[in-house]
């Protein structure tokens, strides 16, 4: 049986202030990954001021919508992508609206940014001449090939990033057909991981930042975070001669393996010799798995036959069945969940890993925390994706000078 | 002292930073970020592992503590893939998520070595680990025991489904981390079962716990406060896929598995091509990329006419069927054969930059030396060359971000097991040569 831990502390004794209480983060970035950066900083309480143009975010008009007709509020990866930020928009096309973002950054602590060097010259924002100009900002640039190397402006999309950075290769390894095509993992994870990748350095910039005063550029590449994810059978593969070949699956009666149950799929995983005993005793101790003397046979001496005993046994039971019997064992194993049962389970909704957010057109919904709790930083009360330019007046007032914020939304600078 | 980084040619003529075994002594001061933060790090297998040795990269000194009685599962032949037959000091895999640490080898079962700890704990910033939750406790060594040591140390637990809730005593593996995050039964072609996830997953829940580490270590600087962080690598999956989980409440439905295609877009696909390179440029092309596969994107009309005009497959263009993009899209099965029956016969790297050169977002589906002979990889800097313990010199990949002012950096190969066992206590603990003799004796050091 397993032993209960001792309960660690708690998040109810989280009273002091949220992590980035005070950092200010000005974002102009779209669709995934800057959006994610900017999102791990705002959730964590950075006041943050998402810069759109009129039309905005690009993630705006990505299907599916909250109620399916299109609606500019509603896309289900704009909301997902965008939590606790304000929405401005300015018109970038304009010097005035340059201007206003460059006013933006010059009070923020973080610019987080997805647009390539051509594309931040054409906004007069150069990442060396703002460094220059602004040595206090951290520069946080997320872009597919990297604001430095040959490939900085080439023409790419989600799936071209993750084939380019080997992702997909590495997912077909999984596959463990040698002649089936490279795979994309499944919703924007790909992505994502550039996201990531961004918050992780840009937060021990702001530690350099909050000893000395200096900014930087933080330059991440999102093919690069990618590859980075899978650096391990990168580096076998191009050092040792060769892709490492999958140690056998079947049944899980080795390393591992994918298993269906009589309602769905389960992973089992017993690479260790305590856990292959776990599984072979949440099956009730089969003789095929013991030789004479009673002793347990190394599961690398067993061959289909056992592969087919414990397909057997896991097709005969329910997904929760299985799982619960490997896991009192000792065995790694988890059911293939949905998403919806992923909510729904017990152990999400103790830990309470989602909360929900109310959104004035989508209507509420439970969105995802931070994969970790805090036990002395408090938690900022999140709020779900901003209207578009609804921050627009409030963000700016301070910067419109000589304008009024209705003069200047006449003339077309903020929206 | 100087660091050892120098420049050699490598095998084709491209040149990879190289650093030398075991420059992490030699290197002198670290620039990254974290430089002068020292963390404890008690992780094992890969997602830990990968978690400290980013806050390694990030310039900390980071201490990672092993022992012969409880070897890394990375160190060994149970995990192990590709030509690993070595011994525990020569694990490819171990090397790939233990650059730039110390290693310390204590047995935790005795007190010297729970001494030994609650000594580093005193100088320490922050401590790590991805036991089951409660296992450091039961040996006096968890948050509660090192917090009353060092009031301000920072201190992440990394577990499978966190160190609460009724499932905190599950453990799991990257595969079973992906299933219960969602991204399991999101992951495959539309019409096969779900994908079980590899590597990369454990990779995504360590960045994860360094994000939480980086976290601790910025708030502790800015209110002078530890903490103790608990994170889940379940959740770590689940949080990169926020939108799956609006589906479900927003729309009423779970998404499905798309494999490479695109809930809008045609065509958006992977393309079988004769070669990955055209002639095959070098040597050691390996056998999962001899066939080229190219991934090729068209988000417009522009994007699609441009891509005809490529191919030569200018009557596609106005062929009523593929005409608009959700023509194209309602008929992508009919266009995928096209297209392959045109990528069949060209190479997919070159094949690529053609596209690009036409605004088509097109890639080559790369893997292992396809991504260390690639241009832009190169000019950004390219590998990193170093020399494990105990085996030849490897590339390795340099870390997913460039700060200018303090860059990361990978400064040593990962450690024997037990290297810098008697630097640890010495040096930075100021241990006398007699203590160390007594610990070893003991059996504290094994």
């Amino acid at each position: 049986m397993t032993t209960q831990s001792p309960q660690s502390p708690t998040p109810a004794e989280a009273t002091g202030p949220p992590l980035l209480e005070g950092v200010r983060v000005v974002e102009l970035a779209e669709e995934i990954a800057g959006p994610f950066a900017a999102k791990l900083l705002a959730d964590a309480g950075a006041e943050t001021i998402k810069v759109e143009s009129p039309g905005g975010d690009a993630a705006r008009r990505a299907a599916p919508f909250a109620d399916s007709a299109p609606h500019r509020e509603t896309a289900t990866t704009w909301l997902a992508f965008n939590t606790s930020k304000r929405s401005v928009v300015l018109d970038l096309e304009s010097t005035a609206g340059r201007r206003l973002l460059f006013e933006l950054i010059s009070n923020a602590d973080v610019f987080v940014t997805d647009r390539t060097p051509r594309q931040l010259d054409d906004l007069d924002l150069n990442p060396q001449d703002l460094r220059e100009r602004l040595p206090q900002l951290i520069i946080a640039a997320v872009t597919p090939y990297g604001l430095v190397g040959s490939a900085s402006e080439w023409p790419s999309t989600a799936l071209t990033r993750a084939h380019a950075s080997g992702s997909a290769a590495g997912v077909r390894r999984n596959l463990g057909a040698s002649a089936a095509a490279p795979l994309m993992a499944g919703a924007n994870v790909h992505e994502a991981d550039g996201g990531t990748a961004l918050a992780l350095a840009t937060w021990a910039a702001l530690i350099v930042r909050d000893r000395d005063g200096h900014g930087q550029i933080v330059d991440v590449s999102s093919v690069e975070a990618m590859m980075n994810m899978d650096r391990v059978d990168i580096s076998i593969a191009h050092n040792d001669g060769g892709p490492p070949p999958m140690p056998p699956r079947k049944g899980g009666s080795a390393f591992g393996g994918r298993l269906e149950c009589a309602d769905g799929h389960l992973i089992a995983v017993t690479p260790q010799a305590h856990q292959w005993a776990g599984l072979i005793k949440a099956m009730g101790d089969p003789d095929w798995a013991y030789d004479a003397d009673g002793t347990l046979i190394d599961r690398l001496r067993l061959g289909d036959e056992a592969a087919e005993a414990i397909e057997q046994w896991a097709g005969a039971r329910t997904r929760d069945e299985v799982f619960r019997a490997l896991q009192v064992n000792s065995a790694p194993a988890g059911p293939v969940l949905r998403p919806s049962e992923v909510m729904n389970s017990e152990q999400m909704q103790v830990r309470e890993f989602f909360d929900v957010l109310p959104h004035p057109f989508a209507g509420s919904a439970r969105y995802p925390q931070f994969a970790a709790r805090w036990n002395r930083a408090g938690r900022p009360s999140r709020s779900a994706a901003p209207l578009l330019g609804s921050a627009s007046t409030d963000a700016m007032r301070d910067h419109l000078h000589p304008w009024t914020a209705v003069q200047a939304r006449r003339a077309g600078v903020i929206g | 002292m100087t660091t050892t980084t120098e420049r050699t040619n490598g095998a084709d003529g491209y040149l990879p930073h190289h650093v030398g075994h075991h420059s992490l002594l030699r290197a002198g001061p670290r620039r990254g970020p974290l430089a002068g933060t020292r963390i404890i790090d008690f992780t094992w297998a890969w997602a830990g592992p990968y978690g400290a040795m980013q806050v390694a990269l990030l310039g900390a000194e980071t201490i990672k503590v092993e022992s012969a009685t409880r070897i890394d599962h990375s160190r060994q032949r149970s995990l192990a893939m590709g030509s690993f037959t070595g011994g525990v000091n020569q694990a490819p895999m171990f090397n790939e998520v233990n650059l730039n640490k110390y290693s310390i080898q204590l047995n935790l079962k005795t007190e010297g070595a729970k001494q030994i700890i609650r000594d580093l704990a005193r100088t320490a910033d922050g401590a790590i680990d991805n036991f089951r939750p409660g296992t450091l406790d039961k040996l006096g060594l968890g948050y509660d025991d090192l917090r009353v040591i060092n009031p301000e140390i920072v201190m992440v637990s990394a577990s499978a489904l966190g160190a609460t809730g009724p499932e905190r005593n599950y453990t799991g593996y990257a595969p079973t981390f992906a299933a219960l995050s969602g991204l399991s039964y999101l992951s495959g072609e539309p019409e096969e079962p779900p994908v079980m996830m590899g590597g990369s997953i454990d990779l995504r829940a360590g960045t994860a716990a360094a994000l939480a580490m980086v976290a601790g270590l910025h708030y502790r600087e800015r209110t002078g406060r530890g903490q103790f962080i608990d994170a889940s690598s379940s959740e770590a999956i689940g949080m990169h896929i926020p939108e799956e989980f609006l589906h479900v409440d927003l729309l009423g439905r779970d998404g499905h598995r798309l494999g490479n295609g695109h809930r809008a877009y045609a065509p958006h696909d992977v393309f079988r091509c004769a070669s990955m390179r055209a002639p095959d440029a070098y040597a050691e092309d390996h056998k999962g990329a001899r066939t080229g596969w190219l991934a090729i994107a068209c988000r417009s009309d522009a994007e699609w006419h441009a891509l005809c005009a490529c191919s030569g497959l200018d009557h596609l263009r106005d062929d009523p069927r593929f005409r608009t993009g959700l023509k194209r899209w309602k008929h992508r099965d009919e266009l995928k054969p096209m297209i392959e029956a045109w990528t069949s016969e060209q190479s997919a790297v070159e094949t690529a930059e053609t596209l690009r050169a036409a605004g088509v977002p097109a890639a080559a589906s790369v893997w292992g030396s396809d991504i260390h002979h690639s241009e832009n990889f190169q000019a950004r800097g390219g590998a990193v060359a170093v020399r494990p313990p105990e085996t030849q010199s490897r590339e390795v990949l340099p870390p997913p971000w460039k700060l200018s002012e303090t860059p990361a950096e990978v400064v040593s190969p990962a450690p024997r097991l037990g290297e810098d066992t008697e630097y640890v206590l010495g040096r930075m603990l100021g241990y006398e040569q007699e203590r160390i003799g007594e610990l070893a004796q003991q059996g504290a050091l094994e």
